[in-house]
């Protein structure tokens, strides 16, 4: 039947951007991941929820070459975290990893000269939308201004895995949707987005699929609306109740 | 089309929802060709896998067609919009029928009182112009 073929098509999915084999990461006598598992296809927008200390920021950073002890296996497209993966990992860090007294014109220099995939253009583009100064500092800059250059520059390269930590925390509401149309129209359906967050709430709808955290452990790795569905609520309920549970 | 979605639901069938209702109505009419999934994903500002799951499901269900290389259009099928559009109406009258049993209103009751409701509103529509 032609509806077969069809079908069988579409199960046929390119090669995952990230592969997690019992993964194991101990800060001395704390265990911030436990035995995870996971295979993160491409083309997705994912949100890694969980409470305080269940090793969200921890498997960020391993992804994005942080820290290089661990046990088990992580691999993006193939390889270690290192110098390759570096150069197709963008990462927002939620702590600034900003110069303090560079000019946003000279940082923009420095991820030119660093990263090949980086857009120039766009990235002033945005910085234009967002009303960023190219002559300004981070030093001088609040909170949201801060958040919103990070945001420029990590959308502006065309990465295979994007590492959102906090992306949004410091943004008022009002330019919260605006953060949030920005990057999915600047979406690269090529690469593979994951966002910690904790406010679920705001941001829900850009979540395709989200991976639950909880004491190190991978609790669950599922499509937002089939989470919708069998807890019938937003996801951020589904959340409380995976959490309580 | 409203774009107005709820965060408790899922969003998919939200969204086949929106475009079965704007079929029926004739918002979207037949043959007409539909935006891209990354203009709806944008328009509706959900994640373009949400959206892309929507227009498949709606193309299984064929009211969607695929053109290989021209894009999405709604079916010319005129029967198919026609039973969509009755489904649509059954359910409506369904969900009315129930809510006056519920008040208590007897089946003779509830025609006359629709009725007499329909003159009244045309009548202040009328009158507030």
């Amino acid at each position: 039947m032609a509806m077969t073929g069809e079908r069988k098509l579409k199960l046929v999915e390119n090669p995952p951007v990230v592969e997690i084999r019992d993964v194991t990461k101990d800060f001395g006598a704390v265990r911030a991941l436990d035995h995870v598992n996971l295979e993160i296809p491409e083309g997705r927008i994912i949100g890694l929820l969980g409470p305080n200390g269940s090793g969200k920021t921890t498997l960020l950073k391993i992804l994005a070459g942080f820290y290089a002890e661990y046990e088990g296996e992580v691999l993006i497209d193939g390889h270690k975290p290192g110098a390759f993966t570096k150069a197709r990992v963008a990462y927002l860090p939620d702590k600034d990893g900003l110069p303090e007294n560079m000019m946003v014109n000279d940082i923009i220099n420095i991820y030119r000269t660093f990263f090949d995939d980086f857009d120039e253009e766009k990235c002033r583009r945005l910085l234009e939308i967002f009303d960023v100064r190219p002559t300004a500092m981070p030093k001088e800059m609040s909170k949201g201004v801060i958040d919103k250059l990070q945001i420029s520059l990590l959308m502006s390269r065309n990465a295979r895995l994007y590492l959102l930590d906090e992306p949004i925390g410091g943004v008022d509401v009002e330019a919260r949707q605006h953060v949030l149309d920005l990057i999915l129209e600047n979406f690269n359906p090529q690469g593979t987005m994951i966002i910690v967050t904790h406010l679920v709430r705001d941001i829900e709808r850009l979540f395709d699929s989200v991976i639950v955290l909880k004491k190190g452990k991978v609790e669950c790795f599922e499509d937002s609306d089939v989470l919708r569905g069998k807890y019938g609520g937003t996801l951020e309920e589904a959340m409380c109740e995976i959490f309580r549970g | 089309m409203d774009k107005k979605l709820q965060e408790n639901m899922p969003i998919y069938m939200q969204i086949m929802n929106r475009v079965r209702g704007a079929v029926a109505s004739g918002e979207l009419a037949p043959g007409e060709r539909v935006a891209s999934v990354r203009e709806m994903a944008a328009d509706f500002e959900v994640n373009p896998n949400t959206m892309q799951r929507a227009l498949n499901e709606l193309e299984r269900e064929g009211l969607l067609v695929s053109e290989r290389t021209a894009g999405r259009f709604v079916t010319m099928d005129r029967k198919l919009i026609a039973q969509l559009k009755r489904e649509a109406a059954e359910d409506a009258a369904d969900a009315f029928r129930r809510e006056m049993l519920a008040l208590g209103f007897s089946e003779e009751e509830m025609i006359e009182f629709f009725c007499r409701r329909c003159e009244s509103v045309e009548f202040m529509e009328e009158r507030i112009g």
